[in-house]
Order: C-alpha cells, then sequence, then structure tokens
C-alpha cells in the first residue's frame, strides 16, 4: 500500500494503534519483570529494572507513529506555524504578496463571474438550448424581425418546431395604480405607500406577446394562467405581471386575479403571476400583455416583431436554418414587393440576447486583467526569489544541522502555501466587490444582471488553482535551492550574491512587466485620448443647462398628432412662464438619447431617390429650435400657421440638404413623406447628432407637432434655464400633471447627462483601463525597485570599496542604475512592440481609436520614465550613502 | 522517509530480526531481543526503544506479519511471523551485509 494512503488510514485507527503499542509494551515489561524476579529481586526493583532497561516508552511509541498521519499533519501544522512566523518577520513582504496576489486573483475573478454569468451559463429557461431567435436577413445583410404576415407564414409552414411565438421587444406601458374596482380597500393599510403615490403615473417596461411565448420559452405562472386564444386575438384586456412587481407595486394583494389594474389608462384583468426570476425579452420587464398587431402593424412589409421557437426534440440548428430556408424562399416568391431577397436566420437565444459590445468588452477586459494577473504572479515569484535568495543561510543552517530535504522543500511549500491561502481568501472578498462594482458601472448595459451571482464552483477553481501554483512555485524555488550543494549555499549565503540564473530570471520578469505596463499605458493612453475626443465633439446645440425628460401619454387618450400637440405646446407654454426657465418645447425623439423613427422621402421633380436612403422624421412644437439652440443655416422657422397644420412646411438639416440637392437651393422644395401631400422646404437646420456623439449625423426632417403620423404618444421634453435641473424638475412635474395627470415622466436627465450616457459604454473601458493600466505601473515600479534594491544590496561591499577608492557618489549611482535604466528601456521597446499587432484588436473589440498623438505619447513615456526613475533611483540613492566602513565590516 | 538505506545500524537490526523470525517461526518483541542476545553470547543487547519501531516499521513493510496471541506464561503478547516478502528482505540483507564485511576486511587488509 502507498505510504500516503497507509498514513491516511492511520488517522482512523490513530487510536488502536495507541493502545495496540501500549499493550506490546506493558506486555514487555512484564516479561522482563518475570525474568528478573526470576533471578531473585524483589518486585519492587523487578519493576524499576525493567523500566530502567526499556526507557522511556512515550518516546519509542511516537516514533512508532512515525507512519501517521496525525504526526505529518501536525508537521504540517508547525511548517505552518513557522513560515507565519517568518512572514510576520517581515510584514511588508508578506502583506506586498498577499495584495498583489489578492489583486491578480480578485480581478479576474470578477470579470470572469460576469462573463460567465452573462455569455457563458445559459439562459435560465428549460432545456434553453433549443429555444432560438428567427430573425429574417435582407438583400443587404441587415437582420430585422419578422413582420405579422411572415411570422404567422412561419409559424404555419415550419416543420421543426415545437411551438412558436411573437413578441414586440421594449414596450413601455403606463401604469396607474389608482385603482377603479372598490375592492381595494382590504389592502388599504399595508398599501398606504402605495396611496400616496397613487395620482402618479409610472413608466413600466415591459411586452406584447403572442399567447404561445410561454409555452415557447418554457414558464408556467407561479399563480393564476397565461393568456388563452380568445385573448391573443384581443378579447378582453388582461395582463400578466412579474412576481417583484406584484409584490413592490401592488402590496402582494392575495386577490390580484379577481381585480383589474390601470394600463395605458384602460383597465385591464390580470390572468396570472410569473416568477421573477422570468426576465424576458428584457431585464426590467414587468408586464406582458397580448400581442394584437393594428393598422399598419399588419403589412407584411412591416418589420417590427421578435419571433422565437423552440425546437422539436432532435433537431439541430442547422437543420432549423435549412428548413426556414424553404418558407423564406417560398414568401419571397409570392411576395416578392415585401420579402423579395428576404432569407431566414436561426440562431439561440442565448446569442441573440446578448449584446456583442457588451461581450466583446467583457473578453477585452478580461485580457488585460489576464496580464494583470501575469504581473502579479511574477512580482511574487521575484520576490519569494529574492527572499530566498536572503535566506540561503538560514536553509544551509538547517541543512547542516540536519533538516531533511523533504522537511525543507516542505517549509518552502507551507510559506507559498501560506501566502497564496491569504491572497486568495482576499481575492474572494474582492472579487465579490469588484463584481458589485462592474455591475454598477455597468448599469442598465449589463444584460442578465439578475442572474450575476457569484460562482462557488468557479471561486473553487480559483482557490484549487492557485494553491497548485503556490505548491508549484515553493517546490520550483525549494529545488532551485537543493539542486546545490547546501555548502555551497551555506558559504554563498554570507554574502547575497545570487545566483546567475536566479538573477537572470529576475530580469526577465522584470521585463516582461514593464513590458505589460506599457501595453496597458500606451492602450489606456489612445482610449482615453479618443474618449475625450468623443465628449468633445460638437452635437450642433448648445448642451449646457438643458434639463430633458421623456413624457408618455396615455395611448387611448391621445391618438391623433393634434391631440398630442395640443397637450405639448401647452405644457411648454407653462413650463416656460416658470421663472428662471427660458424656453421649453418637446419632440418626438430626442437627439442622442433616442432615434429610428424614419422613412423615405419623395422630392418633387427629382427622380426616386435610392431605396437606401432614409431620412429621420422629427416632429416639435414652436419653440424647439429655440430652445435647444440650433442654429438656421437658412430660410426661417415654422410660422403659426404652419403650427397650427393650416400650411405644411418642413425644415430639413444640412445633410439632407446636401444629400438630396447637392448644390442647388433646397428652399422652396416640394417633398413628400408617408402621405402623398406636398410639404414645403422653408429651412436648413443645422446638423445635429442623432444616435450617438459618434455617428455622423443622418438626413433629417422636421415637421410641426400637429402633422405627428405616429401614434405612439411618448415624447421628450427640453427645457433651458439657468438653474439647476433639480430645482425645476417639481414645477415641470407640476406642469405636466396640472395638464393631465395620467401622463408618466421619467428620465429626468440634463443634456449633458444625456451626452454622457450615450457614451458611458466606452466611459466604462476607459475608466477600467486606466484602473488597470495604473495598478500595472504600480506592479511594474515595484518589482523593479525590488530588483535593484537587491542587487544594490549584493554589491554594497563592491561599491563600498570603489566608494573609498575614490569614486564619486554620481558615478557610484550610474553603476547602480545602469541595470535598472537597460531594463525600462528594454520593457519599453518589447510593449511598444507589441502593441503594434495589438492596436487593431483594441480597435475591434473597444471603441474606434484615433492614432496616438504625439504629446499623449509623450505622456505615457513620461509618465513610465517617472516611475522607473523612482524605482531605480531611491534603492540606488541608498545604496550609495551607505557608510563604507560598515559595508566592509559586514563582510 | 520510511527507508534509511545508508542507516547501517538500522540494517543490521533489520537483518538481525529477520534472520531470527526465519528461524524460529512466530515470536512476540521480547522473544525476539532474547534470540539475538543468546545468539550473540549477550555481545548483541537490542534497544526495547528501537525494537518496537523497527517491528512496526517492518510491519507496515509487509515484511513481517502480526497477531495477538499467548506466550508461554499465558500473557497476551503481539506475535510476528516472517512473511514471503520478508524472506527475500532478508536475502538481500544477507548479501548486502556480506558484502558490507567483505569490503571493510579487505580494507582493513590492505589500508
Amino acid at each position: 500500500m502507498p505510504t500516503f494512503l497507509l498514513r491516511i488510514m492511520n488517522i482512523f485507527r490513530s487510536v488502536r494503534l495507541d493502545d495496540d503499542a501500549r499493550e506490546e509494551v506493558e506486555t514487555h515489561l512484564a516479561l522482563i519483570e518475570e525474568e528478573e524476579r526470576a533471578s531473585g529481586a524483589a518486585s519492587d526493583d523487578a519493576r524499576r529494572n525493567a523500566r530502567l532497561r526499556f526507557g522511556n516508552p512515550s518516546v519509542y511509541r511516537e516514533q512508532m507513529r512515525d507512519a501517521n498521519v496525525a504526526t505529518w499533519l501536525d508537521n504540517l501544522w508547525q511548517d505552518l506555524k513557522f513560515a507565519s512566523r517568518q512572514l510576520l518577520r517581515n510584514p511588508g513582504f508578506a502583506l506586498g504578496a498577499i495584495l498583489l496576489l489578492a489583486l491578480g486573483i480578485g480581478v479576474n475573478t470578477a470579470i470572469f463571474t460576469i462573463i460567465r454569468s452573462v455569455v457563458l451559463r445559459p439562459l435560465a429557461l428549460p432545456e434553453s438550448d433549443h429555444v432560438v431567435s428567427i430573425l429574417q436577413r435582407t438583400k443587404g445583410g441587415f437582420e430585422t424581425p419578422q413582420s405579422w404576415p411572415d411570422l404567422l407564414d412561419i409559424r404555419e409552414a415550419n416543420s421543426v418546431f415545437a411551438s412558436t411565438a411573437g413578441f414586440q421587444q421594449d414596450t413601455t406601458f403606463i401604469f396607474s395604480s389608482g385603482n377603479d374596482s372598490s375592492g381595494n380597500d382590504s389592502s388599504g393599510n399595508d398599501s398606504s405607500g402605495n396611496d400616496n403615490s397613487g395620482s402618479e403615473a409610472l413608466n413600466i417596461k415591459g411586452s406584447r406577446v403572442t399567447p404561445d411565448y410561454f409555452a415557447t420559452l418554457g414558464v408556467q405562472p407561479i399563480a393564476g394562467r397565461v393568456f388563452d386564444a380568445a385573448e391573443g386575438e384581443g378579447r378582453n384586456r388582461v395582463a400578466l405581471l412579474r412576481e417583484d412587481f406584484w409584490k413592490t407595486k401592488l402590496g402582494a394583494d392575495p386577490a390580484i386575479l379577481q381585480k383589474r389594474i390601470l394600463i395605458d389608462g384602460q383597465s385591464a384583468a390580470v390572468v396570472g403571476i410569473l416568477p421573477a426570476a422570468f426576465r424576458f425579452p428584457s431585464n426590467d420587464s414587468v408586464i406582458w400583455m397580448p400581442l394584437v398587431p393594428v393598422g399598419m402593424e399588419r403589412n407584411r412589409g412591416f418589420h417590427a416583431f421578435s419571433m422565437v421557437g423552440r425546437l422539436k426534440p432532435g433537431v439541430t440548428l442547422s437543420q432549423a436554418q435549412a428548413d426556414l430556408e424553404i418558407v423564406m424562399s417560398r414568401l419571397a416568391r409570392e411576395y416578392p414587393d415585401q420579402n423579395g431577397g428576404h432569407s431566414a436566420k436561426v440562431i439561440r437565444l442565448q446569442d441573440w440576447s446578448l449584446d456583442k459590445h457588451i461581450r466583446d468588452r467583457l473578453v477585452f477586459l478580461q485580457i488585460a486583467a489576464l496580464a494583470l494577473f501575469l504581473m502579479a504572479c511574477a512580482n511574487v515569484s521575484s520576490l519569494l526569489l529574492a527572499r530566498y535568495s536572503a535566506r540561503r543561510a538560514e536553509f544551509g543552517i538547517r541543512m547542516a544541522l540536519g533538516a531533511s530535504r523533504m522537511r525543507q522543500m516542505r517549509q518552502h511549500v507551507a510559506e507559498s502555501l501560506l501566502l497564496t491561502g491569504l491572497g486568495c481568501a482576499a481575492a474572494v472578498g474582492l472579487a465579490w466587490a469588484g463584481v458589485r462594482f462592474l455591475v454598477w458601472l455597468y448599469g442598465e448595459q449589463m444584460p442578465r444582471a439578475s442572474e450575476i451571482s457569484p460562482d462557488w464552483k468557479l471561486v473553487g477553481a480559483v482557490v484549487a488553482a492557485t494553491i497548485g501554483g503556490a505548491v508549484a512555485m515553493g517546490l520550483t524555488t525549494a529545488l532551485h535551492e537543493q539542486a546545490k550543494d547546501f555548502g555551497t549555499s551555506a558559504r554563498e549565503s554570507n554574502r547575497t550574491t545570487a545566483g546567475i540564473e536566479s538573477v537572470l530570471t529576475r530580469k526577465s520578469l522584470i521585463v516582461f512587466q514593464i513590458a505589460c505596463a506599457v501595453l496597458l499605458l500606451a492602450a489606456t493612453g489612445e482610449t482615453l485620448q479618443s474618449f475625450r475626443a468623443l465628449l468633445q465633439i460638437d452635437v450642433g446645440f448648445d448642451r449646457s443647462h438643458l434639463t430633458t425628460m421623456r413624457v408618455d401619454l396615455p395611448s387611448a387618450k391621445y391618438r391623433q398628432g393634434a391631440e398630442i400637440a395640443g397637450f405639448f405646446e401647452k405644457t411648454a407654454e407653462e413650463i416656460s412662464s416658470m421663472p428662471g426657465v427660458q424656453k421649453a418645447a418637446a419632440i418626438n425623439m430626442l437627439p442622442i438619447a433616442e432615434w429610428g423613427f424614419n422613412g423615405s422621402v419623395n422630392v418633387e421633380g427629382l427622380p426616386p431617390l435610392d431605396r437606401s436612403f432614409f431620412a429621420e422624421y422629427r416632429w416639435v412644437t414652436s419653440d424647439y429650435f429655440s430652445a435647444m439652440e440650433i442654429p438656421l443655416l437658412r430660410g426661417r422657422l415654422f410660422l403659426p400657421e404652419e403650427m397650427s397644420g393650416k400650411n405644411r412646411a418642413a425644415i430639413v438639416n444640412e445633410t439632407m440638404a446636401r444629400k438630396v440637392w447637392g448644390g442647388k437651393d433646397p428652399l422652396g422644395a416640394h417633398i413628400s413623406m408617408f402621405s402623398p401631400e406636398w410639404i414645403t422646404v422653408v429651412g436648413i437646420a443645422r446638423d445635429v447628432r442623432q444616435t450617438s456623439v459618434s455617428a455622423p449625423p443622418s438626413p433629417e426632417v422636421y415637421m410641426p407637432a400637429r402633422s405627428y403620423a405616429n401614434g405612439r404618444p411618448i415624447w421628450s421634453v427640453v427645457v433651458r434655464s439657468e438653474l439647476p435641473a433639480q430645482s425645476l424638475v417639481p414645477g415641470i412635474r407640476r406642469a405636466i400633471h396640472s395638464e393631465d395627470p395620467g401622463a408618466a415622466v421619467d428620465h429626468i436627465e440634463t443634456m449633458d447627462e444625456v451626452v454622457a450616457d450615450s457614451v458611458s459604454a466606452q466611459r466604462i473601458v476607459a475608466a477600467l483601463l486606466l484602473c488597470f493600466a495604473g495598478l500595472a505601473l504600480i506592479l511594474a515600479g515595484l518589482g523593479l525597485y525590488s530588483l535593484v534594491t537587491f542587487t544594490a544590496a549584493a554589491r554594497l561591499p563592491e561599491l563600498a570599496i570603489r566608494g573609498a577608492l575614490g569614486a564619486s557618489p554620481r558615478a557610484l549611482i550610474q553603476l547602480v542604475g545602469r541595470e535598472g535604466v537597460t531594463l525600462v528601456a528594454a520593457g519599453l521597446v518589447t510593449g511598444l512592440a507589441a502593441m503594434i499587432p495589438l492596436r487593431p484588436l483594441l480597435a475591434k473589440y473597444v471603441f474606434e481609436v484615433n492614432p496616438m498623438s504625439v504629446p499623449a505619447f509623450g505622456l505615457v513615456l513620461l509618465v513610465l520614465l517617472a516611475v522607473g526613475g523612482v524605482a531605480v533611483l531611491v534603492p540606488a540613492l541608498r545604496a550609495v550613502r551607505v557608510d563604507p566602513m560598515q559595508a566592509l565590516r559586514r563582510e | 522517509m520510511s527507508k534509511h538505506p545508508n542507516d547501517r545500524l538500522q540494517g543490521t537490526l533489520d537483518l538481525l530480526i529477520l534472520k531470527v523470525l526465519a528461524r524460529s517461526g512466530s515470536l512476540h518483541g521480547y522473544a525476539i531481543a532474547q534470540r539475538i542476545q543468546q545468539a550473540t553470547d549477550e555481545y548483541l543487547r537490542i534497544e526495547e526503544g528501537s525494537l518496537y519501531p523497527a517491528l512496526h516499521r517492518m510491519t507496515n513493510d509487509k515484511w513481517l506479519r502480526a497477531e495477538w496471541g499467548i506466550t508461554e506464561t499465558r500473557r497476551k503478547a503481539r506475535l510476528y511471523t516472517i512473511t514471503p516478502a520478508g524472506r527475500k528482505q532478508l536475502e538481500e540483507e544477507e548479501r548486502r551485509w556480506t558484502e558490507l564485511t567483505a569490503a571493510v576486511g579487505k580494507a582493513l587488509r590492505f589500508a
């Protein structure tokens, strides 16, 4: 049996082993006693003699237990105790190493926890790998959702899905907690908080879905039922709520299934409650209502509905893809106008619901974090190497005194084990804090945020890996030492001249660290520079002193453009009359925050524009241009008779004027968009950024609010005032609610905040990179510092002699520093060289980076040289300052 | 670290124990010590403090088998028997011992 197993068995046997041993000794003593007595000794003497002859029984019992694991563990405990004393003797080293390890492990664990939760872990749906998203791919390669007729045709014609469903993503509903049924009295006590806000309308996220949505995704209501077929066709107004919404907003009313709630100003019956864990289509979906297409939503060309399907058992993704290709090509033949050239695309729902950018950036951060971890490891092992070199005398003496090699090695392993153990413990805490921090940093952009949880399996793996690493690290150093005759090492240790190979190893570790730091610094420099440029882009209007908010009106009450225009004109006027407010206005889509309501444009007298030409449609109230301070380049603003709808007029932006009319004058031209009526172009407005600060402006047409052609009454209000936003908001809310108490107000932000939000993804990457680069710099600096300190200490006698013989301190510093400077230079060159192949990756995964400017590059260089300089100079100066006599005596 | 091949003394004790047990079947610790003493005309006195650890170690190494039995004076005692592996080891140890003594003898004659 292997000795180790035997030892383990002995743990359980140890009691019996002890008994056996004692009994055996007793027998032996008794036999000696018998013999003594036989030779005539008195019985007392006989016993005494027996004991004398035997020696100390407990000593031998202990020896016997050599094969016992308890002893082995006991030794390990001793080793650990000794190791912790060693670490305590040098708390700076211990703390440094533990912190380094904790940082390296913690940062990586944090990012990987998020990657695992968000990217790798399957969706929290039963057999989620069978659930797919069904998209259309247009001739131009764009992926679009389905139109309602296509959705029905695919459902009928396919042979690969057990069930399919359609839904509309990210729909906003207005929820008014004022309940129109009288049965609410029972819960009056606990829901007093709700009653206060009873009149306040609330914007809630949800989705309109077909009845088979829930079966397709595999979710069961925890109370009540899902929609039936009749409700799917619009019979009755019904809703499903998410458990936590029911609990927080409805006081967990147990009779909820008998009640009606107010959604979009109309009552709806709650037929069921879905589990809180169900977060689809988005993390903040709390309400689901039947999808009943109306008006243009029924057109085959109106692609507005996402589609999910559950594959029949045994059907693969590619089989489904092939089956749908057949369906789509048939549809393309039957409806060449709408479906010509369209094909199908089936992807796993998990891949569909994940934002590619988030994934790429997380992966990028993980790579940066790994570099950081490697640096931390390099630093710790270089610290350990230095320490072992310095402690060579101790190990030599221990060997000479008879410590076995095994014991020595165990000592090395115990020390690195203790270090990494503590580092790991700190790292787990750090990782959890890091996860919370990242989730907070990403905010709404983080998909599946509710599913992010500490992954104990992962933590276990990390701990196991690091402990394995620690044992390896200890063993390597130990073997490194063992390779030498201990006599040599005992002699060598008198001076701390380390073995050539260990210094070489350390040097390359340092170059590696500096290169990593350079790489991260350069990447951060480029990212920050691009980010700054992004923030300074002129968005086309004066974005300071603007307060914005989104106002959602009950759709039942506001169906016509005139009603919506009336509401916003009146409200804007009222807000403008508030003290301190200069101007207020409203627009259907706030620049930078919202976009995507667009369509084609026909121009009188011009051939039809390219099919790919789209203009963004915007409807504004009278004071919009003056409130936003968007200058008109030519022409004039809307006249009152145009605002009132008597005459039709439009203002186009620069890009539109240039793209459609080229060098010609667009003023007075006639255009038409969604209806055949001709509209006269009366002005050209300066371009403003629409989708984001970085995306170039698209063609844009402004029209008076009254002609608003979409039924969706969600607009944004902009208020220009020198007063701080917080002091304005209550008054603005009052103005809006005095016009209609059913209006829901949210997304209250200053325009600066809107701009900041639009670049938040880039800001997060920039901020994290900056953190990483700072850490990398510190790590590299520490590594360099410890190396120079170490070599300077080793050369102290030499330096002392040189000093005594008349070398100037300057020359001595040069002597000591030369090595450090060479290392910095080598690291710099390596890092910059590595940057060349990595730049395209940065551009691809983070965001478009401009080539680094000379000043930015100079700054990076300067920072690195400053840190390197301090790390080299400080220990060099210290070494030179030592009194030569003292240094020599130490020899 | 259960084996110390360079430890001559310990090797000798192992050799003696194995030899005694190979001759006399099963014996308890005291009897083993007695036999060795008698066989060497009281020249070698076995330290009890090293006898039992050696017996246990050799039992763990499967050279000996131990079981509880009764002595001639009706006392409970652990009786040791040699195993086939022990016999093999004995041959090995004997060979090594002969080599060593031969070598030492040569050295003494010619040095």
